[in-house]
């Protein structure tokens, strides 16, 4: 298996903790590949036909198909397995981010001041918003908001290395699959494309922000977040791989950007763990900072209804929103973003939506496994 | 002061505030129109009865008599048989005197009225017989208006004899144009007057509504004089009072209880429903919905006799509230501000909890305390952390015990910092102090509080201007887990306290420890 790239600024484990995590993320794809599937069998076998019995129809919808399986013992034993497995990950990854936690915000500041030329910093210390505050995404201990100390770089070190082992390493040795397949699909089919600035939205870490510094080294690159120590991690860690990017803590809803300033817009894994009105405060944003003619590109987990017509996989889908903490999952997968670019002002002739190749499908580095087969891509040019 | 009266104030902008009402008018209002009813409706009825047959009795004698007396006159003239009907007028004379001849409540009217029947009687009587029939009419006139005019006029009887006199007048002037024998009429009319107000039944029922009258009026001075004691020792009483009956309306209510729960004058008034009155100061927010737990709600909305509470308030002040029966039905409930006792009271529990140095509590009150966060069945999970700071013998030896007293200071505040505002802080005493985190469900929950506490501990700490380090080691138990008692829960941290302590994170589970340990394992 590859490992996570060791960048400076990567929480370094331990040989036990090490060992745990590889237990947690076996244990993870197990459960999931091995065990996931008997759902389905329970659900054709046991559920459906007892939901048949009961009511003189099959379940059609995935809300039915919810009320069909919430009593099975087979599928709460699953769950329950699926959730141990997020939190032993949490603990696992918690445990060598904290202990390195002193040596990362130093690393961090020594970074910052040795590396002035690369890019730049900016920290409004304004408070998450409502809807990343109110719940721990995915589990992540403390949130994304979570600030432990002065100069604090905890909530994005947790976050480097659960994008890795939560995915299983299906984001690559950087966490940097879906920037990088949206650069190869810009590479593909906007050849002559060559934007001057450019603009990732809910960047986190950065760590999809970084293919597009090597792909348009001319360019001038910002990247924006919510979260405090996430920003601050994501500058260090740029510095660190000597990628020069502009960081500035602030709300995607309402930036402080001027309007008509970027030709490129991008955003990766970002609306599935955004409120549904925010996402739409978004597109308008968007909408306003392009220049005339400039693009949008905003990828996520290809799990829109549209790609699932069968209830079951959308039912299967809701598991993460119901139990893992991601309460906008599901909205986002009912949701046209197409609808939602045209409404936000984006003429309907240039706004479409597709699915494209993982970078690691096409071959950008060794793909292991788990998901990241494929992005969702919604794209619209002003 | 002058008068009892509420001392009046300058409103801030200039109004003179309104003048306090009259209590007494307002709480104890007293319905004369409605007892004059009651009285009436009780003894007019009798009344009247008795008077109208006495009315009718004599009004048919009269008639009899002057209808005997007239047609004797006409038809007879001095024959025997006129004078035989004369007789007969004379005997219903004589048995109308009969009637007024009892006793009655007024010696001195009844001696009056007997005197000028007796003088009437003669002065038609002697003429007659003395100067052969002639009688002396003005003589007779005059006895009759003396005697009527000592009748007093306000009684309605009055009226009737004036009014029968009149017509006497009137029949006699037809019958006997020439007003030779005018006397006897006169005096029959007046008789009959005479007769109808002395008359037993009349006295009887008149009586009867004298001394019910004089009953109410008695007992009407008597309640007043009962309320202003009422009014007045209410007034001035510290306890507030309010007095509601068995359908729980407002009775009565103390000027105090007004102020006890800043209630305008004019929102209280007889017949007000109980649950308006809590109603309203759950609207002004002084019963605080949120701060009362469901039972104590339902005994404040729903009193009942013999139920005796302390009212906190949001405002900080404490209400003892009992609840008596009230003869009759209803609950005479009382409340006294106890503020001050229960402020004393708590300041001296608290104290007793307290740690004093650190003023978090201190191990026997952590344990009531987390006893009683674990029977609350709403708490998803407790954790218990116990803490041991790393190093600080060395700042005691070091730097001496002053400093160590404001290391432990300074590691209490970055704790509570640290911890939410309902998580429960200790100290077991050294430099060892305990945490009780509710709602914790999963070891996951309390990584991020754990880890905030060693990053905030670990900060350096300014002693006499010399900065010291102290390190903190974390010993955690998780309920229902590891336990559910609190004791055994304590004990588990303090076990996994021991494990941290050569573990680099510096916090340790009880129950990864006891995994560990082969015994445990075995177990399990």
């Amino acid at each position: 298996m590859q490992h996570q790239f060791p960048h400076a600024m990567l929480p370094v484990a331990l040989h036990d903790e090490r060992a745990r995590q590889d237990f947690v993320r076996s244990y993870k794809v197990d459960v999931l590949t091995r065990l996931g599937p008997g759902n389905r069998e329970v659900f054709d076998r046991r559920a459906k036909p007892s939901y048949q019995r009961k009511t003189g129809q099959p379940p059609r919808s995935r809300r039915e198909i919810a009320t069909a399986m919430q009593g099975d013992a087979f599928w709460q034993m699953w769950s329950s397995l699926n959730r141990s497995g997020q939190e032993m990950m949490w603990e696992a990854l918690t445990e060598p981010a904290f202990r390195e936690r002193p040596r990362l915000v130093a690393q961090a500041q020594r970074l910052r001041r040795k590396r002035k030329s690369f890019g730049s910093l900016q920290i409004s210390g304004d408070p998450v918003p409502r809807y990343i505050a109110a719940v721990d995404i995915h589990n992540q201990p403390g949130g994304y908001g979570l600030v432990l100390g002065q100069d604090d770089v905890y909530a994005g070190a947790l976050y480097d290395l659960s994008a890795y082992h939560y995915s299983v390493g299906g984001l690559g040795p950087l966490g940097s699959d879906p920037g990088d397949s949206t650069v190869a699909f810009l590479r593909e089919h906007h050849r002559r494309f060559a934007p001057r600035r450019i603009l990732d939205l809910g960047a986190s870490i950065g760590a999809s922000t970084l293919p597009f510094a090597d792909a348009f080294p001319k360019a001038r690159i910002d990247a924006i977040d919510v979260s405090e120590g996430m920003m601050r991690y994501a500058d260090a860690r740029a510095k660190s791989l000597g990628k020069t990017i502009h960081f500035s803590q602030q709300n995607a809803e309402r930036t402080n950007l001027s309007s008509g300033s970027f030709d490129l817009i991008v955003s990766h894994l970002f609306f599935h763990e955004t409120s549904a009105a925010a996402v739409r405060n978004v597109m308008k944003e968007c909408h306003r900072l392009l220049a005339p003619g400039g693009l949008m590109i905003h990828s996520d987990v290809p799990e829109s209804n549209q790609f699932h017509p069968d209830p079951y996989d959308q039912w299967w889908r809701d598991w993460t929103t119901h139990f893992n903490a991601e309460p906008f999952r599901s909205t986002l997968r009912d949701t046209s973003l197409s609808k939602v670019a045209v409404a936000a002002g984006f003429a309907p002739r240039n706004v479409r939506e597709l699915k494209i190749p993982s970078a690691a499908a096409v071959g950008v580095y060794k793909k292991t496994h788990g998901y990241g087969a494929e992005w969702h891509l919604v794209v619209a040019t002003k | 002061m002058s008068g009892g009266g509420v001392r009046q104030e300058p409103l801030p902008d200039g109004r003179r505030a309104e003048p306090a009402p009259d209590l007494r008018a307002i709480h104890y209002t007293f319905r004369d129109e409605a007892l004059e009813a009651a009285f009436q409706a009780a003894t007019w009825p009798a009344y009247r009865r008795r008077v109208r047959r006495v009315v009718l009795l004599a009004s048919a004698l009269i008639l009899l008599g002057l209808l005997a007396h007239v047609s004797g006159l006409q038809r007879f003239g001095d024959t025997p048989s006129g004078l035989a009907l004369r007789a007969v007028a004379l005997v219903a004379l004589a048995v109308i005197f009969l009637e007024c001849r009892r006793p009655t409540r007024s010696g001195a009217l009844d001696v009056g009225i007997l005197a000028a029947t007796l003088a009437a009687v003669a002065a038609w009587l002697l003429p007659a017989l003395l100067t052969d029939g002639e009688a002396q009419s003005p003589a007779v006139l005059i006895a009759v208006l003396a005697l009527l005019l000592l009748v007093p006029q306000r009684y309605p009887l009055a009226l009737t004899a004036t009014l029968a006199f009149l017509a006497a007048v009137g029949i006699q002037a037809v019958a006997d144009p020439s007003g030779t024998k005018i006397e006897f009429s006169l005096v029959l009319a007046a008789a009959g007057a005479f007769a109808i107000f002395n008359s037993r039944e009349v006295k009887i029922a008149s009586r009867r509504r004298f001394l019910a009258q004089h009953q109410v009026q008695a007992l009407t001075q008597e309640r007043d004089r009962a309320t202003t004691n009422l009014t007045a020792a209410l007034a001035n009483m510290d306890q507030a009072l309010l007095v509601i009956d068995q359908d729980q309306r407002v009775v009565t209510w103390s000027p105090r209880f007004l102020e006890v729960f800043a209630l305008d004058p004019s929102f209280m008034e007889v017949g007000k429903p109980f649950s308006s009155i809590t109603a309203r100061l759950s609207e002004a927010g002084l019963l605080g919905r949120r701060g009362l737990d469901e039972s104590l709600h339902d005994r404040i909305t729903t009193p009942r006799a013999g139920d005796r509470l302390e009212l906190p308030l949001t405002d900080g002040r404490f209400i003892d509230v009992r609840r008596n029966a009230r003869p009759g039905g209803g609950l005479v409930i009382t409340y006294t501000d106890i503020t001050d006792r229960k402020r004393s009271e708590l300041l001296f529990r608290r104290q007793a909890e307290l740690d004093g140095l650190t003023g978090v509590i201190n191990r026997a009150a952590f344990l009531a305390r987390l006893e009683s966060l674990l029977s609350d069945p709403s708490n998803a999970g407790i954790a218990v952390l116990l803490l041991d700071l790393d190093h600080f013998k060395v700042v005691n030896d070091q730097h001496g015990h002053a400093s160590g007293d404001v290391v432990l200071k300074a590691v209490t505040e970055r704790l509570r910092r640290a911890l939410r505002e309902n998580d429960l802080i200790g100290r077991l005493g050294g430099d060892e102090f305990v945490a009780a985190l509710p709602d914790i469900a999963t070891r996951h929950d309390v990584l991020i509080p754990v880890q905030r506490i060693l990053v905030e501990v670990a900060r350096p700490i300014s002693v006499d201007g010399l900065e010291v380090t102290v390190g903190v080691s974390i010993g955690i138990a998780l309920c229902p887990a590891d336990g559910t008692q609190g004791r055994e829960l304590l004990e588990r941290a303090d076990a996994a306290m021991y494990a941290a302590k050569s573990d680099a994170r510096g916090y340790a589970f009880a129950s990864r420890e006891a995994l560990d340990e082969p015994d445990a394992r075995g177990k399990g």
